[in-house]
């Protein structure tokens, strides 16, 4: 422990690129109130694809929205916590602050490619903007500087002047990608990205996120529900369920040393295409009411080791490596395991 | 679809200035010979039906010619184009009026819904929308032309002071349709993910408001500005009275008091023909403002010849 | 609560209850539906209770006296009291707006409604002549119609009613299409109902909504229309009130005595913005979308 420890401490090129603490969010609705975030805390570190894992509803793109603080501010209230990025405050940052800072240093796409780009303005106009507003250069430059974007996500340069309608969903995705990485910004946050394209496109998409991380060194946040991307590409994850992260830690940890009942539940739904005549195991139950979340364990109704105080008792995150947190009290027990093997790497 | 229309009207006024008493010869008859009237009654085709003089009129309108009126001594044509400026100046002016007004207004409501400064814009719009528009240019002219002297209060003589008025008169009847439709149409597009999109890029929230959304909301609110044009046109009629100004529409009124059937079907051909080139113009600046529409009637583009490269998903 | 009055209260919500809840809900429609109460209080009793001489009669000695508390409204060139000019007015310009609008009902509706149910040539040529008459703006259109007819109050009713007759049968033809396709209508088919027994007994009431609001702000916008034409001294002649041939009256004297065309707009204004209101708020009311 005291090794990992160290080297942390003396290497400031590891000082972590993204540092949230006890963030929490709530929207005020005129008769309740959504807890989306609660009390999450993560890090990430230069160079590293970090995968936010967790169905519809558990949070994810609030915590994406509150990186960049876009939660629209009726309803939405940050309850308390930091964000910290490159070190700094994200949550307390004046208007200006944070209008150089979106785009530049933090930039995010997001889930519905066939909404999020202007219908009125060409692509070539969208990328040039961002580059633009955060560099100084003439427009002549900044429309250069679009089409090489648009090679980069390989779309030929020439359709910079066409507008978004003229693209298939897969290439507006890549133009989304195009506009957020024009100004090469050090954390990049992709909210299921992929999930409104078809399967081939997805990895064409998927491939090309990679080459890009590569090229470009660029972090990134990952959004999705689906494990079989975050198994492809990110290098930690972090599991989300009702507004907490309830596991954590790197891509082999989570995956071969799963310690949650919630995670061993997700994988336990993936079907087994090796094993056509077995059961599917779905996860029993539905997520809760976001509005009426139990002190303890959100997840204890569905959970098939909870115990009656489970969702009583404030859950603690526990460590088992420096990597790896869980939030469950059951592992009070020093001697509880969950049903799901362990492999060993 | 014009020609039926233009068609249709011609024959309706034509057949109702015949319904109504008297005819434009008895007009203007009053110390006249009875040998006069009656030459004028053939000359004109008094003595026939009114589907005689209606298809000789239109015989001559296939020509281009809009027809004489011996009302006014002139040619039909002509009297139309002395008074045709003003009444265009009037509404171009009122539609600016109404537009430099409703469209901020209708934003900040959009964008600040539901609060006072929103409760007060409706209010603001429902009002205009009732006041008879005479009467607004009547307690207008009363304060500002005849008690303060500021501006004048009559006739089109003190070039833009004297549009003033009469403009902001015509042009707040029109605001509340403009109004509202801006602030739909800016609600429907708040709630668009484009908007999130610009944010994250990190455009200040005036330019993701004014270039961003609005850019968006004005396609349908132009539809509206050409609608209102054609009210524009009319609504200047009695405007036009109260303010003693030179327009088609005061010419109207009293063509149709002295049964001139030519000047009235010419002029209203006229305008219906106008109304109609700005129906056409504004279907024009639609098509180019939705980006959509404009790559339909763009002619096809040659697609550059594929290089090697592209193929396939690899690039050196 | 009882069963059976749990029951009750769930049967009693019919679709007329429903929009009356929310339109009671729209304090500004409620405002106006209160003013025209008011109005229409006056105008259907005012000729009970005022003598008619005040009116019209002759009193030189109180000629153009400005408003104060002897006469609240200040008095014409013929020495009568504004007030009651004014509120005298009211009959005709409610009267005129009124039947004007039903004249347009009775003769709109019906066309709009064979144009949207036959469909083919008839609507089409329906709808051509309904643009042959928007064309004219309908200020003009009711200007002509008066020169035809002749000036007086019923001429001025045909006329404001035939310059609204395209709207009803835009709006009526619009909403019978979306009502046409409706399978109670093929049902009345095919039980050998007859297309006319169809469109009244069971096309036209489902289109009730946007026609009742349609007649609500067309009323305003006729006694407007009304109004502009006495204005012009078209329609109603003197000493009849009217609150428009009242502003043409007040005109000659508007340098020293701008009272005189102050209060009869005012009552225009006051009148069409209730009827406005209501009407937006009817709208509000029945449109499915806003449930509250």
């Amino acid at each position: 422990m005291s090794q990992i420890e160290n080297k942390a401490a003396n290497a400031p090129e590891n000082d972590p690129i993204l540092d949230i603490r006890d963030l929490t969010v709530h929207y005020v609705l005129e008769d309740d109130c959504v807890e989306a975030v609660n009390d999450i805390s993560l890090q990430l570190k230069k160079g590293r694809i970090l995968g936010l894992v967790g169905e519809t509803g558990a949070g994810k793109t609030s915590t994406a929205l509150a990186i960049q603080n876009l939660i629209p501010s009726p309803p939405g209230v940050i309850k308390s916590g930091q964000v910290l990025l490159n070190g700094r405050d994200v949550l307390k940052m004046s208007t200006k602050e944070l209008e150089a800072i979106r785009g530049k240093d933090v930039s995010m796409i997001f889930q519905d490619p066939m909404t999020s780009l202007n219908p009125v303005f060409t692509v070539g106009e969208q990328i040039a903007e961002s580059i633009r507003l955060h560099e100084n250069c003439s427009d002549r430059e900044a429309l250069e500087r679009a089409g090489d974007m648009l090679e980069l996500v390989r779309i030929p340069r020439e359709r910079a002047v066409e507008y978004p309608h003229q693209f298939s969903g897969g290439m507006k995705q890549r133009v989304a990608i195009a506009i957020a990485l024009a100004c090469n910004p050090h954390l990049l946050l992709a909210d299921e990205p992929t999930t409104a394209l078809d399967v081939t496109i997805q990895a064409q998409v998927l491939d090309m996120m990679l080459d890009l991380k590569r090229q470009l060194g660029t972090s990134m946040i990952f959004i999705t529900h689906d494990l079989g991307i975050v198994a492809e590409i990110c290098d930690e994850v972090a599991v989300m369920y009702a507004g907490r992260i309830i596991e954590r830690g790197t891509l082999e940890e989570v995956f071969n040393r799963t310690r949650h009942p919630y995670t061993e539940g997700l994988f336990n739904s993936i079907p087994d295409i090796g094993d056509r005549k077995a059961e599917l195991r779905p996860i029993p139950g539905l997520m809760p009411d976001p509005t009426k979340l139990p002190k303890g364990c959100a997840f204890a109704p569905r959970c098939p080791y909870s115990r009656p105080e489970c969702i009583d008792t404030p859950q603690t995150e526990r460590m088992f490596s420096p990597t790896h947190g869980v939030r469950c009290s059951a592992y009070a027990d020093p001697a509880f395991r969950i049903a799901r093997k362990e492999i060993e790497a | 679809m014009l020609i039926p229309v233009i068609l249709g009207v011609s024959f309706l006024v034509y057949v109702m200035m015949d319904l109504a008493p008297g005819n434009m010869i008895d007009m203007i008859s009053g110390d006249m010979t009875e040998q006069e009237v009656a030459q004028l009654y053939h000359e004109y085709g008094y003595d026939r039906s009114v589907f005689y003089r209606y298809f000789h009129y239109m015989k001559g309108l296939v020509r281009g010619d809009l027809g004489y009126s011996p009302v006014y001594r002139q040619e039909v044509w002509k009297l139309y184009m002395q008074r045709l400026p003003a009444t265009i100046k009037l509404a171009g002016a009122s539609i600016l009026v109404c537009i430099v007004l409703s469209i901020p207004l209708g934003i900040k409501s959009a964008t600040k819904r539901g609060s006072l400064t929103d409760n007060t814009c409706s209010v603001l719009a429902i009002l205009g929308l009732s006041m008879p528009n005479f009467w607004l240019g009547l307690m207008l002219m009363v304060y500002f032309g005849l008690r303060l002297h500021w501006l004048p209060s009559s006739g089109d003589t003190e070039g833009i002071k004297s549009l003033i008025l009469p403009a902001f008169t015509v042009g707040t009847g029109l605001m509340a349709t403009l109004m509202r439709t801006t602030r739909s149409s800016m609600l429907d597009v708040l709630r668009q993910d484009y908007l999130r999109t610009a944010r994250s890029k990190g455009v200040p929230e005036r330019t993701v408001i004014n270039k961003h959304a609005l850019r968006n909301a004005l396609i349908p609110i132009i539809t509206v500005i050409g609608n209102q044009m054609g009210h524009a046109l009319g609504g200047a009629v009695v405007t036009e009275n109260v303010f003693s100004w030179p327009g088609v529409g005061r010419m109207l009124i009293d063509a149709i008091r002295q049964r001139d059937a030519n000047t009235v079907t010419g002029c209203l051909i006229m305008t219906t023909i106008m109304i109609s080139v700005i129906m056409l113009i504004v279907d024009i600046v639609y098509a180019f403002a939705d980006p959509r529409l404009k790559a339909q009637y763009a002619a096809p583009r040659k697609i550059a010849p594929k290089t090697p490269q592209a193929e396939g998903g690899e690039r050196a | 609560m009882s069963e059976m009055s749990v029951v009750r209260k769930y049967r009693k919500r019919s679709r007329a209850a429903e929009i009356w809840r929310n339109f009671r809900k729209n304090k500004g429609a409620m405002l106006g539906l209160f003013i025209l109460v008011v109005i229409f209080a006056i105008a259907l009793t005012i000729e009970f209770w005022l003598d008619k001489d005040l009116v019209v009669g002759q009193h030189v000695a109180q000629r153009l006296k400005p408003p104060s508390w002897a006469h609240p409204f200040g008095t014409d060139d013929k020495g009568r009291e504004m007030l009651w000019r004014v509120l005298y007015a009211s009959r005709y310009s409610i009267a005129i707006g009124f039947v004007a609008v039903i004249v347009s009902l009775l003769v709109g509706v019906p066309l709009g409604a064979v144009a949207g149910y036959y469909g083919g040539r008839t609507e089409t040529l329906i709808m051509r002549v309904a643009d042959v008459f928007s064309a004219i703006p309908s200020i003009l259109m009711a200007v002509v119609v008066v020169s035809v007819l002749g000036n007086g109050t019923i001429n001025l009713m045909i006329a404001v009613g035939i310059s609204s007759v395209p709207n009803f049968v835009r709006t009526t033809r619009a909403a019978v299409l979306t009502v046409r396709n409706e399978e109670y209508i093929e049902a009345a088919r095919a039980l050998g109902k007859s297309n006319l027994y169809i469109i009244f007994m069971h096309v036209l009431p489902n289109c009730l909504s946007p026609i009742l609001v349609l007649t609500t702000l067309r009323v305003a916008s006729a006694i407007i229309t009304a109004s502009s034409l006495s204005f012009l001294g078209l329609g109603i002649s003197p000493p009849t009130p009217e609150w428009g041939s009242l502003l043409n009256a007040g005109k000659q004297f508007i340098r020293r005595y701008s009272y005189l065309t102050l209060f009869p707009g005012l009552a225009i204004m006051i009148t069409v913005l209730s009827f406005n209101m209501v009407g937006d708020g009817l709208r509000d009311a029945m449109d499915p979308k806003l449930k509250r």
